[in-house]
């Protein structure tokens, strides 16, 4: 068990180690790298400041990644809020992707939340499915099935286009 | 095909992993001090450690770090000079973050989870859930009602639920209650306070995100001991102490300085004027409904002053009750007091540095107390006192390097006292 004091080193180990990994996934989730980046420093600064509640019942690296992608989804509903009211929201669109072309983006785009979630953890972050049940607070049942849907709604979308 | 490779392949060319420098880490800490709240304390009941005082160890530890730290000599507040390194206390179950007592015993949060003491030793009262992430506060009224702020992702987009445990039987079961879907959640959440006049009047706060200069927070009030909550307004983030159902205070705002008062059980605030310079305020700590206190620290040209107030009426009126003045700077961080029955300890710090009121008067003595580690990176950073005994707690924040190559580590530990302060023990729960 970690104490808070340990804490800060290892989230600070992590930052330095994985910080391009957060920021993929981030982008991924925003559409953007400058909001992908504030969001990445405001998940840290936010397990800096609430580390004393760490249970440790995972690894500290999976908590982090929860803080991050919260942030993230976050302020993509801020921005989809103030979208909403009339603000002009740039490279906002399908789910965080900038609209560019990309069939697998559009397809990937177009999955409900957390299947999207799940295959920005899987293939961006590069997390295992024990990881990524513990970012998400999940069953790692629950991560199998959840993208064994995903890629199955993408393997029936890459079978249309090939008929 | 292989969907998976497709995707991996397909994802990559996309998005690749960006390239270039990273932004500092100093960046994420310097964000971490945003909306940062003052000092914890509440009806005297229970005591919490504080970003302030955290946020001068830390800086106290950067600066130890950068000088040989192997050689520093850290001085107490009467000025005797004590060889370091500094050694941090035994922490071998955890940090402690929280603690207060249950009736005959204590409770505390720690990073292994919530712990009580019973016939001499302790046990983890944790509520088993597979929803919960993060604890927030405690508050027992005695040995047996006790109330527990948790965090859980319930929701599908992995937004957190505010949820509150409350046990009638020590901890060895526990109920579970949702405060708070996700609404007022959905930018996260900074410290919260939990704290009930009696066992079905209850109050639970917790602090919103916002920028430094705002202090912002959602109130909630429950009147059948926790199993509903209905959300009220409070005008700042910080301490709640209610010592009856209808009268409450909450101090703190975003330079610590600000007390307001309620006598509609929250419903509607009030700005408290206390008699004297404005200052960081610490409390006030509830003794009985209508005894107790409250301390205000400000800084002067000759060092800090530290001035203690007391009501006897549930907070109407206050009166001074002693003050003292420090030679060294307590930065931006209140002064915990406490009441002893007849007059109240306030921890001056660093170190073990105290100030006690002479009973029946309002003059008040400086010393140094033993058993808690000495030197400028720590103090105490709360304190409580069983109602009209010499009997405390003190959670004590500090800090320890090696050496200049070393990792600086912070730590938090819990010490108890039975002669009103004058020595102090570590309880390692």
């Amino acid at each position: 068990m970690s104490g808070a004091g340990h804490l800060d080193a290892e989230l600070e180990a992590a930052y330095r180690a994985r910080y391009r990994h957060f920021l993929r996934v981030a982008t991924a989730i925003l559409g953007d790298e400058m909001s992908a980046h504030d969001a990445v420093q405001e998940g840290f600064a936010r397990a800096l400041r609430e580390q004393r509640s760490f249970r440790g019942e995972g690894p500290v690296a999976a908590w982090v990644w929860r803080m991050v992608v919260n942030e993230a989804l976050t302020s993509r509903r801020r921005r989809v809020s103030r979208r909403e009211t009339g603000e002009v929201i740039e490279r906002a669109d399908r789910n965080g992707w900038p609209s560019d072309g990309y069939e697998i983006r559009t397809w990937v785009g177009a999955l409900p939340e957390r299947q999207r979630l799940m295959v920005y953890l899987r293939y961006y972050a590069d997390l295992d499915y024990r990881s990524i049940a513990h970012v998400l607070g999940i069953e790692v049942g629950t991560v199998s099935a959840t993208l064994n849907s995903a890629h199955q709604a993408l393997r029936r979308r890459l079978e249309e286009v090939e008929r | 095909m292989d969907v998976e490779q497709l995707i991996t392949t397909e994802l990559e060319r996309m998005l690749p992993l960006p390239s270039g420098s990273q932004a500092d880490w100093s960046d994420v800490v310097d964000r971490a001090g945003v909306g940062r709240r003052p000092r914890v304390a509440r009806r005297g009941r229970s005591l919490r450690l504080t970003p302030r005082v955290l946020i001068a160890v830390a800086v106290a530890l950067a600066i130890a770090g950068a000088a040989a730290f192997a050689a520093v000599v850290a001085t107490t507040a009467s000025g005797t000079q004590h060889p370091g390194p500094i050694v941090p206390p035994s922490l071998a179950n955890g940090h402690v973050t929280a603690a207060g007592y249950a009736g005959g015993s204590v409770w505390a949060l720690t990073t292994n989870g919530l712990v009580i003491s019973a016939n001499g030793a302790w046990h983890e009262v944790t509520p088993t859930s597979l929803t919960v992430t993060q604890l927030g506060d405690a508050y027992f009224a005695d040995a047996s009602a006790g109330w527990l702020i948790a965090y859980g992702h319930t929701q599908p987009d992995g937004a957190e639920s505010l949820l509150v445990y409350r046990t009638t039987d020590g901890g060895a079961s526990w109920s579970k209650a949702t405060v708070d879907a996700n609404a007022s959640l959905a930018d996260g959440h900074g410290p919260s306070w939990i704290t009930f006049a009696n066992q079905m009047d209850g109050w639970l706060e917790v602090q919103t995100v916002s920028s430094s200069n705002f202090s912002n927070a959602n109130l909630y009030r429950t009147t059948d001991g926790g199993e509903s909550w209905t959300p009220l307004r409070i005008p700042i983030a910080g301490a709640i102490a209610f010592p009856t159902p209808t009268n409450g205070f909450v101090s703190g705002g975003a330079g610590g300085m600000e007390l307001y008062t309620t006598h509609d059980g929250g419903t509607s605030w009030a700005l408290v004027s206390l008699p004297g310079p404005s200052g960081q305020v610490y409390g006030p700590v509830f003794s009985s409904p209508s005894d107790g206190l409250v301390s205000v620290t400000r800084a002067t040209g000759s060092g800090t002053a530290v001035a203690v107030y007391q009501t006897n009426d549930g907070g109407t009126t206050w009166t001074p009750a002693g003050s003292v003045v420090i030679a060294h700077s307590r930065g931006q961080a209140a002064t915990p007091v406490a009441g002893l029955g007849i007059g109240w300890l306030a921890a001056i710090g660093p170190g073990g540095a105290f100030a006690r009121s002479t009973a029946g008067s309002d003059q008040a003595t400086t010393f140094n107390a033993s058993g808690l580690p000495h030197g400028k990176l720590g103090a105490v950073d709360a304190l409580e006192f069983r109602a009209g005994t010499q009997d405390g707690l003190a959670l004590f924040q500090g800090g320890a390097c090696e050496d200049i190559k070393s990792t600086c580590l912070e730590y938090q530990a819990l010490y108890t006292t039975s002669d009103a302060g004058s020595t102090w023990t570590q309880l390692k729960p």
